[in-house]
């Protein structure tokens, strides 16, 4: 596995299950004090982990983990749903199609939700229960141009979002954003406030320190 | 017509909608004064609705935008006198506990809300939008939440709202990058509800809170993405 800082967010990648990420836990809470978004790239195949209950750690540990966790990939349809969707973001080149022989049960709907927005999940659900296709363009995926070799498109995207911003401006949107990864509107509301006033503070310091 | 606000016009239409329009100067910049009446005109719109004596809200912007957002130095100014207060990071002013009120406590309405969107719709105005159950946008529209180009973040439910309609990647995308987006854009991520031609986004708004409230249901937050689908098909 390789880890690479870059200016804003670090870079992990070279592994091929989440059970590698779940194993350096503690090197990954030391990063989380570098950089508040980690991009994972993982190998071609990838898999979330072996049993349930390592599956349901590891996905407690994405929930739990203070910064935006983002899947970058060029084939995002080598991953199977349920490990896509143990990220904040997802960025690729093509549609996550889903079939729709999954039958996704609440959870995964619940999750889906929280992801996609309420628009999407809408047209989501008729898809499921119309009988027109067997296939769904899932927008789970932000589409990265395709014109380009994929990691230059996925640097370029990095950079007009998180470009010109200091990390503990990134950090604080990002604390914003992990909070709303349960759904609950009210802890996002919450923590808005407390992360303007932190960011307002700074600011007030910066003049001040500018002024003396 | 009330007119009991100098910043905001308030009509009161035959169906019990309430047609609030923003009128302030610079394109409806919100400074501390816009803040102040706005607050006052949302804390008699949340008694009204209790009273059952609104239907519903349509909000809009008078002249070609629906907000430029808020004043940053008089921001800056305000959030300073709270920070002087605030003993720990969750000891949040009065003030802003007020005002971050009078804009969420739009998406908890029981009726329908609805902004119609045009021109520029930033910051803080696009918050009042993103807190609105519906935005019908005109195609001039200019939508965005550039507050981190200028070192902070949305701070009146932008972040949570965004999330909630439009979901992870593009809260992510929107909030960081700051970039401002065009109608159809925010069309195609979920912001945008219904896209209009310029100039028709107060009739085709006005044309669904008269839809919305013909319905035999009752009106529920929820199905919105529902009520659009049928809008419409119903044409």
């Amino acid at each position: 596995m390789n880890f690479k800082k870059q200016n804003g967010y670090i870079i992990i990648s070279e592994f091929n299950s989440l059970k590698q990420i779940y194993e350096k836990k503690s090197e990954l809470d030391e990063l989380t004090h570098l950089a508040s978004v980690f991009v994972f790239i993982p190998d071609s195949q990838c898999e979330t982990g072996e049993t349930e209950a390592e599956k349901l750690k590891i996905a407690s540990f994405f929930n739990e983990i203070p910064v935006i966790m983002v899947l970058a990939s060029e084939n995002m349809q080598a991953y199977s749903p349920d490990f896509i969707m143990l990220f904040d973001v997802r960025l690729g080149c093509h549609e996550y199609m889903i079939d729709k022989n999954t039958e996704p049960d609440e959870r995964f709907m619940e999750r889906y939700e929280i992801l996609c927005g309420t628009m999407e999940t809408y047209r989501y659900k008729c898809f499921l229960s119309s009988s027109d296709n067997e296939k769904y363009a899932s927008g789970l995926v932000r589409l990265l141009p395709d014109d380009i070799p994929f990691t230059e498109a996925l640097d370029q995207y990095l950079e007009k979002v998180l470009g010109g911003k200091t990390d503990f401006q990134t950090a604080a949107i990002a604390s914003c954003l992990a909070a709303a990864r349960n759904g609950n509107g009210n802890a996002v509301l919450e923590e808005e406030s407390c992360q303007f006033y932190r960011l307002m503070r700074k600011k007030s310091e910066e003049i001040t320190d500018g002024n003396e | 017509m009330e007119m009991n606000e100098t910043l905001f016009e308030q009509n009161i239409m035959e169906n019990g909608v309430l047609h609030i329009i923003m009128q302030a100067p610079h394109n409806n910049l919100m400074t501390g004064e816009f803040f102040t009446e706005y607050e006052k005109v949302m804390q008699s719109v949340e008694k009204r609705v209790k009273k059952s004596e609104i239907k519903g809200v349509i909000i809009s912007g008078k002249g070609r935008h629906f907000s430029v957002g808020a004043d940053v130095e008089s921001l800056a100014e305000r959030s300073s006198d709270d920070l002087s207060g605030m003993t720990s990071d969750h000891d949040f002013s009065p003030g802003h506990i007020r005002q971050k009120h009078m804009v969420t406590f739009l998406y908890d309405l029981p009726v329908p809300v609805i902004s119609a969107v045009t021109g520029f719709c930033i910051g803080s105005g696009s918050e009042i939008a993103i807190n609105s159950h519906i935005r019908v946008c005109d195609k001039t529209a200019k939508i965005g939440q550039p507050e981190s180009t200028f070192g902070i973040l949305p701070g009146l439910g932008g972040i949570a709202r965004t999330a909630a309609f439009c979901g992870m990647n593009t809260a992510f995308e929107m909030v960081m990058s700051g970039e401002l987006m065009s109608a159809q854009e925010a069309y195609d991520i979920g912001w945008a509800n219904l896209l209009t031609d310029k100039k028709q986004a107060i009739p085709e708004a006005i044309k669904l809170m008269d839809w919305l409230l013909t319905r035999s249901e009752p009106y529920k937050r929820k199905y919105v993405p529902q009520y659009i689908a049928e809008f419409c098909r119903e044409g």
